[in-house]
């Protein structure tokens, strides 16, 4: 590991309109899954998927309003 | 779930400490599992968004499964135990990572580094993706047993 480069670099800012698409696209298809129905333990995956993206979603709508 | 206050710091390192634990030959409280904290990091910069992640990784350690310092009953078979499967798979999946590493290094200096596909399947090698072939600033703490048998740390 130590032959590794490990140079820190800094991730792009993106546009908060782009991002917030991006993130209640994602929350819409995994809300449309959940709501579908999934066998056994990916129900369970998904459902957390949609808690993740309604919070991005909720966190970017308030840093727009900032 | 969203950190906004210290109280929400407390209940997700209360959720971490809710992780398995199961005593071994080697060791009376050994993780039953790799533990992985995701922090994702947003700040506002005029119009855009920077995200970043933090991420935690407490990853389970390799077990022996012969000799004098095997972590499990040497007289039965090791799948015959929930214990037993844990070690296989801990040792599957840090021997995955160890290839991904090496493979990693070998590439670090090639423009577009890549992962083998059979490997970047895996979710811990997915996940430490960043550090392996992307800008990610990794650290690493190990522990291990030494020829006396105390547990030293590294840096």
């Amino acid at each position: 590991m130590s032959t590794l480069l490990n140079k820190a670099e800094l991730q792009p800012a993106k546009p908060i309109e782009e991002l917030l698409a991006a993130a209640q696209k994602k929350h819409a298809e995994a809300a449309a899954v959940v709501a579908k129905g999934v066998v056994g333990k990916y129900q369970a995956a998904r459902e957390a998927q949609v808690r993740a993206y309604a919070q991005e979603v909720n966190v970017l709508e308030g840093l727009q309003t900032v | 779930m969203e950190l906004t206050c210290a109280a929400d710091v407390v209940k997700l390192a209360a959720a971490v400490e809710t992780r398995l634990t199961r005593g071994t030959k080697m060791n009376d409280t050994s993780s039953r599992s790799h533990c992985v904290v995701v922090l994702k990091l947003t700040v506002l910069e005029g119009g855009s968004v920077r995200t970043s992640r933090l991420q935690f990784f407490d990853l389970m350690g390799s077990e022996r499964f012969v000799g004098q310092k095997a972590a499990h009953d040497t007289s039965q078979s090791s799948k015959a135990t929930m214990g037993g499967w844990e070690g296989i798979f801990s040792n599957l999946s840090l021997m995955a990572l160890y290839s991904c590493i090496e493979l990693a290094a070998k590439n670090c200096k090639k423009k577009n580094p890549k992962l083998d596909k059979s490997m970047i399947g895996m979710l811990l090698t997915k996940l430490l993706t960043g550090s392996l072939i992307g800008s990610a600033l990794t650290g690493m703490i190990t522990a291990y047993l030494s020829r006396h048998g105390t547990a030293k740390r590294l840096t």
